[in-house]
């Protein structure tokens, strides 16, 4: 049990990470009432994974668990990554130039896919 | 000491070791239960792009002092956090009246979460975008934008507002099964109050303390990316 007492952080730590939380939390905002195209998605999601890793290690306390917790936690993450990844580059690259699919249907790729919840609809 | 440790365990760090591990499992699942729903939303996103932006500019509307009430509710969320955070330390600390005061607050924070949602859902009621047969009639001014949004990017009108609709689906059921987590943290949390009244929590035995502040700020993480996907990204 001794090695419990460095386990406890002190009230400072949580307070500047809830500071910190707080300002990303103003800097998207902000950022998302500019218009910088494109990369106004890429920013608020950048600050969101910044403000997810603060909110794991710190209020978590994963920083202080162990090496097996430190799998299961980025083991979720890495799944999710996969799903998201592997599903997007599919969609992402459906209408690029030469595939079938898109010239048959104008590059609405839900239009008469079978099985596609959208299927019964005829769109545009 | 032994019987705070149960039998199948060699010590207490093993014990509470195993705790935190078995949270993490669950929280993994949760995580890829709301990552299939991102997915979703993100592919038709992706297909339906002029429909999720004119719908995230409306969510991202409702507004008090200017500033939308998705980012009040983050900045709760965060709060309730800090508090959940405080709470644990206390529980380490064995100090159960402080515990009990962060737990108070954590409660209160939930319940001004859930409020602030369920005036957005009226106002969005209101608005006439929640789905379904009979209720979904966007109000003039939602029917003007869409016009235009049709008009600018070439698209027919009706199908853009099936799109449309689809975005609404996504955007309740997202921030409604969201909720429904809010809910049983604070039945979690209520618990956690009563047992701490009751003494049952040391700086030895604290676990329920520590795993269901897991769960809370895991509540919270998920806000922090439905936050900017939903209101922001457009």
């Amino acid at each position: 049990m001794q090695n419990d007492e460095h386990k406890i952080d002190s009230v400072a730590t949580y307070v500047v990470i809830y500071v910190l939380l707080m300002a990303l939390l103003v800097g998207t905002v902000v950022a998302a009432n500019v218009d910088l195209g494109r990369w106004n998605t890429v920013v608020s999601l950048v600050i969101a994974a910044i403000k997810a890793i603060l909110v794991i290690l710190f209020f978590m306390h994963v920083r202080h668990s162990s090496k097996l917790t430190w799998i299961f936690a980025a083991a979720a993450f890495v799944w999710l990554g996969l799903l998201l990844a592997l599903t997007m580059t599919d969609y992402a690259s459906r209408n690029m130039a030469g595939n079938p699919v898109a010239r048959s249907n104008g590059g609405d790729y839900f239009q008469g896919v079978p099985g596609s919840p959208l299927a019964a609809h005829t769109d545009r | 000491m032994s019987e705070l440790v149960a039998e199948q365990f060699d010590d207490l760090e093993q014990q509470t070791e195993a705790g935190t591990l078995g949270m993490w499992a669950f929280l993994a699942t949760e995580v890829l239960f709301f990552g299939a729903m991102i997915c979703g939303y993100l592919v038709y996103r992706h297909a339906y792009f002029t429909a999720w932006h004119e719908g995230s500019l409306v969510v991202d509307n409702f507004r008090w002092l200017g500033i939308s009430s998705g980012a009040w509710n983050t900045a709760v969320l965060l709060t309730s956090s800090l508090t959940v955070a405080f709470g644990v330390r206390e529980a380490k600390l064995g100090r159960d009246r402080e515990l009990a005061k962060m737990l108070i607050l954590t409660l209160i924070l939930g319940v001004a979460f859930l409020l602030i949602k369920a005036g957005e859902y009226t106002h969005e009621y209101r608005e006439g975008v929640m789905p379904g047969y009979g209720v979904f009639h966007p109000d003039e001014e939602i029917s003007a934008d869409l016009h235009r949004a049709a008009a600018d990017s070439q698209m027919d009108e009706s199908a853009l507002e099936r799109h449309f609709q689809l975005f609404w689906v996504f955007y309740f059921f997202m921030t409604g099964v969201h909720a429904l987590h809010m809910v049983i943290g604070i039945g979690l949390f209520t618990y956690l109050l009563i047992q701490t009244r009751r003494g049952r929590f040391t700086p030895q035995k604290h676990a329920p303390v520590e795993i269901m502040g897991l769960y809370w700020h895991f509540v919270d993480l998920v806000w922090i990316f439905l936050f900017p996907l939903l209101y922001l990204v457009r």
